[in-house]
């Protein structure tokens, strides 16, 4: 009573709607169901065990295995167990079973016309029977012991190595070839284009070169030139032409040049007192 | 066990007796299982199907019930389980997708001849085929047999957590379809 109340007691709280709902199942059964049921099933308890019409003769199942064991062993169609033999051939089994069913079968149901097959195709009719393929004598007789043989055949050792091998390095070598082409071309490469590059563009060219094309170029050409450019040049800006010589380097300097010559100097430009003779 | 269980598994393990034994088996526990049955089913003859292959199975095994439990927890137990198998192969032959499943039954139920849908016990047995199967278990076990959560522990193999959850869940629910429907 206590578990009811509490049962009821939790529906309540859970939810007052469904506490106050009737418990009665609103389905129906029929009145004689029950009172029945029993010997029902019952019943059926005891048709689901129910023994089978078929009876065995006794001791059929002793030996049972060993005697199928030993008709395998001997072959198809022979009996050696207990019971009744099994006839041989197929013939011989359904006559056993049914004699009208074994006279039936050699009685053919369906019927051609006479030299049916002769007309349709007389080579056919000619070569219906004949098998042009032969076979060696004994071909099927000795056929499971070569098939034996091969199979236990040990293998040989040279049969081992004529197998072809395939290393796993071969691909490996290959990829050393490409690597070292790829080397060398860099090298040539880099190279050239070491000895042709010149930084900033200019090419530089030998002063033999310059002296070689100077009579090409005009003199107003020159002109124009030396007017565009600084004309600091013309001063004397560099300090070895204020370099302050003394008189023994003077004397030094000019000891190899003739007198005749200095002379001449002098009478072009003055100073004679200016130059320092021997 | 019940000196009543007990008397009746000795008589039942007698072969002169055992049949006697399990008729009065039946005859004490067919309605309870029946209804139980129905409940999930919904229709008169899938319970008849059910209930007399779970006495087929009390019949087979009985012979080796343990009695480490109650006879009628026994019986539940093996009641149910027939009614999962049987609802889940009914799943697998109806052409309905499996979530439409419960709206066969629910169909069973407004096809009853006695089908009212003014009552709320009518509205409460729709409300019931929403739930998921092994939740509507829980739910009519407490609810119509008012058995205990240890009882169901045993029928269900459930903790007994688990199964006040479930069964205030589907309280839930109900009440929820009823009040929206």
């Amino acid at each position: 009573m206590n578990g009811k109340n509490d049962i009821s007691e939790e529906l309540r709280l859970l939810s007052e709607l469904i506490a106050t709902i009737s418990r009665e199942t609103p389905y129906r059964v029929a009145d004689d169901y029950f009172p029945d049921l029993a010997a029902r099933v019952l019943l059926r308890v005891k048709t689901q065990h129910k023994p089978l019409a078929f009876n065995v003769p006794d001791g059929y199942f002793d030996g049972f295995a060993e005697g199928v064991l030993a008709r395998i062993k001997s072959g198809a169609g022979k009996a050696s167990g207990p019971g009744k033999p099994v006839p041989e051939g197929v013939e011989a089994e359904l006559a056993s079973l049914s004699p009208l069913l074994a006279q039936l079968r050699q009685a053919e149901t369906y019927r051609i016309p006479e030299g049916y097959f002769e007309e349709i195709s007389p080579i056919l009719a000619v070569a219906k029977n004949k098998n042009p393929y032969t076979v060696p004598e004994e071909y099927f007789h000795r056929l499971p012991v070569e098939i034996e043989e091969k199979v236990l055949e040990p293998v040989t050792v040279e049969e081992e190595e004529q197998a072809r091998v395939i290393t796993l390095g071969a691909h490996r070598s290959n990829w050393w070839k490409y690597s070292a082409a790829a080397v060398v071309a860099g090298l040539i490469f880099t190279v050239g284009w070491l000895r042709l590059y010149v930084p900033g563009g200019h090419r530089t060219t030998s002063p033999d070169i310059v002296a070689a094309s100077l009579p090409r170029v005009s003199d107003q050409d020159l002109q124009r030139f030396l007017a565009d450019q600084d004309t600091t040049l013309a001063q004397p800006t560099s300090n070895l032409a204020m370099q302050d010589f003394s008189e023994n380097d003077l004397k030094t300097l000019l000891g190899d040049v003739p007198d005749g010559e200095l002379k001449q100097y002098m009478e072009e430009h003055g100073g004679a007192n200016d130059i320092a003779t021997n | 066990m019940t000196i009543q269980d007990t008397e009746l598994l000795l008589q039942f393990r007698d072969p002169e007796t055992k049949e006697r034994a399990f008729t009065a088996i039946i005859r004490k526990y067919q309605e309870k299982l029946y209804w139980h049955i129905r409940r999930m089913v919904v229709e008169h003859e899938d319970a008849n199907d059910v209930l007399q292959n779970v006495f087929i199975r009390v019949w087979n095994g009985l012979e080796n019930f343990r009695e480490d439990s109650q006879l009628y927890t026994w019986l539940y137990r093996i009641a149910t389980n027939e009614c999962l198998s049987y609802l889940e192969q009914q799943k697998r032959k109806s052409a309905l997708p499996l979530d439409e499943t419960e709206s066969g039954l629910s169909n069973k139920i407004v096809a009853d001849k006695y089908f009212d849908p003014n009552k709320l016990e009518w509205k409460l047995q729709l409300a019931i085929q929403q739930l998921p199967d092994k939740q509507r278990v829980v739910f009519t076990l407490r609810y119509y047999d008012e058995m205990p959560y240890e009882e169901m522990s045993r029928v269900l193999d459930t903790s007994e957590g688990a199964l006040k959850a479930s069964y205030h869940h589907a309280v839930k629910k109900i009440e929820d379809y009823i009040l929206n429907h």
